[in-house]
């Protein structure tokens, strides 16, 4: 089995960061300066995780505020509105609001993917593979507000149909390796069976759409019997990323038959917490992978790592880095 | 001499926090920056809450607060004088907003009073009946904090409900009449509210002094089925936030209900009138005797002038309603602490 490590969703922004956003907030910088040294501090953290041998990334995100903004601003048929929890965190995004019908209208995403994928090329080595992230249809689903009377599926299909497809084409032709679905509405408490079941659906076409790898985060939840649909193998180019916080090995071990996916993600780094994960928590689910007949594991944080500050963040990484140097030796 | 303990019908007061004057909020960046000392800060504190506590009570505030002059973040400030917390850093809340989230990492301790001389300075400096001293309860503590130590969040919050409730007590020891313990977080997880009130009550356990309870950014259904289980007198809720369409939810509330007039979110200033309007409103489910007017929460993230503009507002349109009760003979409520409003 081959351990690759993976960085998800974005690194926690530094003083550094926070500044160049508020001089960009106050009109000190336009958006060209902004994104100018906004890829500067995306550098930086793309050559630490080369150093630490994080085999596929993110740019670290530090040009989105959220998981859905600014990607849902180039979306038409909505408006952005106020604020709301992010599950179950001190958290709150910015939440669409559904005024029409969605489709994709670019203001300004495809530029800053091209830009922020050239800036993440000129650092990374060859071996390296960078992800763009999209919100998932579900997620983007759930955290719609309905001024009209539609039906949640006919809105997950509109987000997906509407506005992910071309999300994802033109992901494409900026040139990333590969893309980063969050979805972690999937494992929410109140969403249906028959909307989880809509989704799996809508994520298979989305597949259909791209030769890309599609990697898709789910955290926050647990699988139960409700989701299980989802630990089945999905499309050839999907590999799910497990929340093992959330997650029992046991429920795994019941759902996932031995054999049956080959490439499997789990976030061993909990994104929600500062201290570090020992190493036989790495390796308990490292064995379990193993146990399941998985051939790629891939191993990284569990969300978007907002949730903690930046240096325990990296010491974190470090430590993952430094488990799969020693599992290699081994 | 015996106090008098009535206040005029429709109690005027604040949630807490008010905006820090631009030279306190320079001092303190000069304070981080080294380049004064402590003493100075200290003054400079004093100062801003002689200033705001004036400013409320110009603008017809009957209970103010000394606008938390002191506090950075009303949970930060906390872990900062209890013991068993470490800070990691700060971490986004939304946007460019940070917070620096607390971690529980050991037992947790009180060391010693940690709002007793606020509290005296704010009594000394108002000539206010009443004063209130906001407190944040144990649970939004707790939620807001990485719990480390404990095994639960509920194991933390108890234990952060003790401390609490001693600082309540040390308080109510110094003279202190009116405490409000803030919990914002109280409703964020439904399923976590039988044992989180059941904390609430824990920090008010023989407190023999009057204590409000502000609850904000809620879905105050959850709220509903404790109205009568939480052991305080009155309840702080915001409303002119959601337009007042959710007042109905406190039609059986038989304790005082601190009534949200003002939206803490809007740079528009309500008109005199609006305020009117919403409490001849709130009048129908909840009896004047039983009602203090407030702002929905804390003022603090508004601009000064906004926020001055916004008491004014609450006051003009108080007055217009006490005109109008005037004439029913009602003129004033007495200061109560019974967890009850005569119902």
């Amino acid at each position: 089995m081959e351990i690759i490590l993976s960085f998800n969703g974005g690194f926690p922004r530094d003083e550094k960061v926070a500044k160049i956003h508020s001089m960009r907030n106050s009109g000190e910088l336009d958006e060209s300066e902004f994104m100018d040294l906004i890829l500067q501090r995306s550098s930086k953290l793309i050559q630490g995780l080369k150093r630490l041998n994080y085999a596929i990334l993110t740019d670290g995100l530090y040009w989105y505020d959220d998981i859905l903004n600014p990607v849902i601003r180039n979306a038409e048929g909505i408006e952005v509105n106020g604020l709301r929890r992010f599950f179950d965190n001190n958290f709150f995004v910015r939440v669409p609001v559904i005024k029409g019908e969605i489709k994709y209208r670019d203001a300004g995403f495809a530029q800053w993917l091209k830009s922020s994928v050239n800036n993440a090329r000129k650092v990374m080595d060859t071996n390296q593979r960078i992800k763009a992230v999209l919100p998932g249809p579900l997620t983007l689903t759930y955290f719609s507000e309905k001024e009209q009377n539609t039906s949640l599926k006919n809105l997950l299909q509109s987000w997906s149909k509407g506005f992910l497809i071309e999300s994802i084409r033109i992901v494409e032709e900026a040139g990333y390796d590969a893309i980063e679905l969050h979805e972690p509405a999937l494992v929410a408490k109140d969403t249906s069976e028959d909307l989880v079941v809509e989704a799996l659906s809508e994520l298979k076409e989305l597949a259909s759409t791209t030769t890309k790898p599609i990697f898709v985060i789910i955290y926050f939840g647990s699988f139960n019997k409700k989701n299980s649909i989802w630990l089945k193998k999905l499309s050839d180019n999907v590999t799910l990323f497990i929340d093992p916080f959330k997650t029992r090995t046991s429920v795994l071990k019941r759902y996932v038959s031995k054999g049956s996916i080959a490439s499997l993600g789990i976030g061993v780094i909990n994104a929600r917490n500062p201290l570090p994960e020992s190493f036989n928590f790495y390796r308990k689910w490292m064995e379990l992978a193993e146990e399941l007949g998985v051939s790629e594991l891939f191993f990284g944080n569990n969300a978007p790592m907002d949730f903690i500050p930046p240096r325990p963040a990296l010491s974190k990484l470090k430590k993952l880095s430094r488990f799969r140097r020693e599992v290699l030796k081994a | 001499m015996k106090k008098d303990v009535n206040l005029p019908i429709l109690p005027i007061s604040v949630i807490g926090s008010y905006p820090r004057p631009k030279w306190l909020r320079e001092m303190i960046k000069q304070f981080n920056e080294g380049l004064i000392e402590e003493k100075k800060l200290e003054e400079a504190f004093d100062d801003a809450v002689v200033a705001v506590v004036k400013e409320q009570e110009l603008n017809g505030v009957d209970i103010p607060s000394d606008g938390e002059m002191r506090r950075d973040e009303m949970v930060e400030y906390f872990a900062h004088k209890i013991e068993g917390f470490k800070f990691f850093g700060p971490i986004r809340v939304w946007g460019n907003n940070y917070f620096n989230k607390p971690a529980i990492v050991g037992p947790l301790k009180w060391k010693e009073p940690m709002l007793v001389k606020e509290f005296q300075f704010l009594r000394k400096v108002s000539s206010a009946k009443y004063v209130k001293v906001p407190i944040t309860g144990p649970y939004t503590i707790a939620d807001w904090s990485y719990i480390l130590y404990y095994r639960t969040k509920e194991e933390a919050t108890f234990e952060l409900a003790k401390i609490i409730n001693r600082e309540i007590k040390a308080l109510e020891e110094a003279g202190a009449e009116f405490v409000q313990i803030d919990e914002p977080a109280l409703t964020t997880h439904p399923e976590e509210m039988e044992w989180a009130v059941e904390a609430v009550n824990e920090a008010t356990k023989g407190v023999n002094i009057k204590i409000g309870l502000h609850v904000c950014y809620s879905d105050y259904s959850i709220l509903k089925p404790y109205y009568e289980r939480l052991n305080v007198s009155q309840f702080a809720l915001e409303f002119a936030n959601h337009s007042f369409s959710n007042i109905g939810v406190v039609k059986g509330l038989t304790k005082e209900l601190g009534f949200g007039v003002v939206d803490v979110h809007s740079r528009r200033v309500e008109t005199p009138e609006e305020v009117a309007q919403a409490i001849r409103k709130i009048m129908e489910i909840i009896k004047p005797e039983c009602l203090y007017i407030n702002p929905d929460c804390g003022l603090k993230l508004l601009p000064r002038e906004i926020a001055r503009a916004k008491l004014k507002a609450m006051y003009d349109g108080t007055a217009i309603v006490r005109k109008e009760l005037e004439k029913k003979g009602l003129n004033n409520t007495p200061f109560r602490k019974e967890p009850y409003c005569g119902y």
